[in-house]
């Protein structure tokens, strides 16, 4: 064990500073200016030690508020080892390339796991326990606004839309376990052809959509699709998963992102949107099928509703990783595939 | 001994005083440059121990002008140039930064109060002044209370921006009021956990006066159609530099509004002149190949878009070089002067670069990223001192961190 340590003495009050050397005996650490003469004094446990980090140097603060820096931390270190002070874990984790590496790896799997397992399934929870009249709130606005800017009234003949609601009554009696509320608008140029679920149950269909549709069982599946996003509050979750993923990336690239790359702090939650987006339409398809199946109804009528869609919008894959829906060959063959019995 | 140095903004040596009396001779180096002889203080050549001055080479007349016109208050007594010098290695800080991702997502985030502390005091503690480091003392649990309300506001604003976005720019501009007296909690609360020497630093500019400069800047250089805007960053470097304190000392900052107008001015006549060139680029590339001519034709937009986003980098590191190194040359403490000797062309790399480095890393090479900011710029500061000793304590009223995590979350940039 070093019988002294070298460093700076602060002295209190004042931003004057000597050469000093600091020493400790019988548990009390001393120090001393160049001469030998006492500039302070204190028992070990009476001192302040910041804690260990990388090879900045070392503050040891007196009662009297002054201060001694020292950059000799394995110096200072033994001395309060021997006084019974550690120097702390965190300096030993992040000092040792084997427990850096570890907790490399291990970041990264716990990152991992949070993105695919750990906010989807906090979503799922979170998104289940919002109140009813906060789901009605929010899903009023989007529709307004929706309204406002893109939507138009449906032109469809009261009759027709009659007969599409009593349809999905009649062929889904055990719908009573969500409310829904199935409205008609017109897409115009921007939707089109397109169906959509608002938290609160209420689900829209363009004319367009149902112009195109050739069969009720058509109509019945894109209905159940829908349904499928209601029960299961996806547009809630995915919500709440695309906000904890950027509160994630700011947390952890956040400080290293200035001015112009700020840009990048939007990076992980832009992919991460497509990925999660498809993994519900994935579950709202899952949903259809069992629901289909259990009124009697095929599968793959979802898949022909599919195919008509994407014959009316031709939208290619090339951008796969940002897309927010499955190909919709996949779509159509697990569609094919799925269980029915009839 | 080993002399190093520090001439044109590199450092050379280390030499022995016969080298160094030599290189002073064929004039590679003059009596005015700055040299460091005891591993600690910056000095002029020709007060290095065993100098020997040979005729002919005494200070030029020009080489009192490195010292800059803020200095000139001083009084008689040459005051010393401290090199800053930043020690931290991104590798030694990515152990550092690693612990603190794992420990955050551990906790479900709330160990990032502590890792924010951490960190901080990794940049600090490595910055060394005069052979004195810096540290930050705040207490994490105020941090983490103030992380927790703005995380609160944060979630109704993205709420909002998917479900409604005209509500949440009404929680923006309800928000707008406030930034005044965010700007002014953060900076306290900062300064007031800086210490040097074991003195803390304080921040002392009012509320009042910040909502006259931040809220009324912003409605004039808004009513101006953005005339004003040069004169109203010059106000706020001026409020946030100008009220620094340490110990009881008070820093007093003073920048030229005309400076801040040359540099607006050089940026908008490069723009012009970089919009017609861009604008004839893309005519004469449209007529080599048409649209839809198939090969190549996709790439057009995407290197026109890359230019532009260059273009904006160049623009935006010339405005933040210009203006960082004016405002710490006219920023002074008594009996203490800065310098900031940063360059263009080094900034825009050094953007650059980091950028490449965190998309080829998907954001792993962040820590190294972080060094390499801070390293370039304290290594292109000196602060110029008669004396670093003669600071005594003021009164220091505590502050909560909640000013400056609502700060950060709404993107408060306070830069100094």
């Amino acid at each position: 064990m070093k019988s002294e340590i070298g460093g700076k003495y602060h002295y209190s009050g004042s931003s004057r500073s000597s050469e000093a050397k600091m020493i400790c005996t019988q548990g009390e650490f001393r120090v001393l200016d160049e001469e030998g003469k006492q500039l302070a004094g204190a028992r070990s446990r009476e001192v302040k030690v910041s804690s260990r980090l990388g090879s900045v140097p070392r503050m040891v603060r007196f009662p009297d508020r002054s201060c001694f820096e020292t950059p000799d931390n394995d110096g200072l270190d033994e001395w309060l080892k021997a006084s019974g002070r550690g120097s702390g874990i965190l300096s030993v984790l992040e000092g040792k390339l084997r427990y850096v590496l570890l907790l490399g790896l291990a970041t990264i799997l716990l990152l991992w796991a949070f993105v695919a397992y750990g906010i989807p399934s906090l979503a799922k929870v979170a998104a289940h326990q919002l109140p009813r009249d906060f789901l009605d709130e929010a899903s009023d606005f989007t529709l307004e606004t929706l309204d406002d800017l893109v939507l138009e009234p449906s032109e469809l003949e009261e009759d027709r839309r009659k007969e599409i609601r009593s349809l999905v009554d009649a062929t889904f009696p055990w719908k009573a376990e969500t409310d829904y509320q199935l409205l008609f608008r017109r897409g115009g140029e921007d939707l089109g052809a397109n169906a959509f679920a608002l938290p609160n149950g209420v689900i829209v269909f363009t004319d367009e959509l149902v112009g195109l549709l050739e069969s009720d069982e058509e109509i019945l599946a894109v209905f159940a699709h829908e349904y499928g996003h209601v029960v299961e509050r996806h547009s809630l979750r995915q919500f709440l998963q695309d906000s904890a993923v950027t509160v994630l990336s700011f947390l952890i690239i956040g400080e290293a992102t200035d001015t112009l790359q700020e840009a990048l702090n939007a990076l992980p939650a832009i992919f991460l949107h497509g990925a999660y987006s498809r993994e519900f339409e994935t579950h709202a398809d899952d949903y259809a099928f069992r629901m289909l199946s259990e009124a009697g109804l095929s599968p793959k009528s979802l898949g022909d509703a599919l195919r008509r869609l994407e014959e009316e919008h031709g939208m290619g894959d090339d951008m796969q990783y940002f897309s927010t829906h499955p190909p919709t060959e996949e779509r159509i063959r697990r569609a094919n595939e799925a269980e029915w019995l009839p | 001994m080993k002399i190093y140095l520090h001439k044109d903004d590199s450092g050379h040596g280390p030499f022995t005083i016969g080298e160094l009396n030599e290189r002073v001779e064929t004039g590679e180096f003059s009596p005015g440059d700055f040299a460091c002889h005891d591993g600690k203080n910056w000095v002029r050549v020709d007060e290095v121990p065993g100098f020997s001055p040979v005729e002919g080479t005494k200070a030029r007349p020009g080489e009192e002008s490195s010292v800059p016109s803020s200095l000139s208050h001083l009084g008689r007594k040459e005051p010393k140039a401290h090199q800053l010098v930043f020690l931290g290695t991104g590798s030694e800080f990515f152990g550092v930064w690693i612990t603190n991702t794992f420990l955050t997502l551990c906790t479900l985030g709330i160990y990032s109060a502590w890792a924010k502390v951490r960190q901080i005091n990794y940049f600090y503690g490595n910055t060394l002044l005069d052979g004195s480091s810096f540290s930050f003392v705040a207490n994490p649990i105020s941090i983490l209370k103030g992380r927790l309300i703005a995380l609160v506001f944060f979630g109704a604003y993205l709420y909002f921006q998917t479900v409604d976005p005209l509500i949440s720019i009404w929680i923006m501009l309800a928000v707008l009021p406030f930034v005044p007296l965010l700007v002014v909690r953060s900076m306290r609360f900062r300064m007031q956990n800086t210490e040097f020497r074991g003195l803390r630093f304080n921040f002392s500019g009012s509320v009042r006066k910040s909502y006259g400069v931040y809220l009324g800047g912003l409605i004039l250089s808004y009513i101006t159609a953005g005339i004003l805007f040069p004169w109203w960053e010059c106000q706020k470097k001026q409020f946030l530099l100008g009220n620094l304190k340490y110990g009881s000392a008070n820093f007093r900052s003073l920048p030229q509004v005309g400076a801040f107008y040359k540099c607006a001015g050089i940026c908008l006549l490069a723009s012009i002149g970089g919009f017609v060139l861009l604008m004839v680029v893309a005519m004469g590339v449209g007529a080599i190949f048409p649209m839809g001519s198939g090969s190549g034709s996709d790439i057009i937009p995407l290197v026109l878009g890359l230019l532009f986003y260059l273009f904006i980098g160049v623009m935006a590191a010339y405005w933040y070089t210009f203006t960082t190194n004016h405002v710490v040359e006219v920023t002074s403490l008594p009996s203490v002067a800065f310098q900031s000797r940063m360059l263009t062309g080094e900034v825009l790399g050094l953007w650059i670069t980091n950028i490449l480095l965190l998309a080829v890393t998907i954001g792993l090479a962040t820590p190294w990223v972080m060094v390499r900011n801070a390293r370039y710029r304290i290594s292109r500061t000196t602060v110029l001192a008669e004396d670093l000793d003669s600071f005594v304590a003021g009164q220091v009223e505590r502050t909560s961190a909640l000013g400056e995590e609502l700060g950060e979350t709404i993107d408060l940039d306070i830069g100094i």
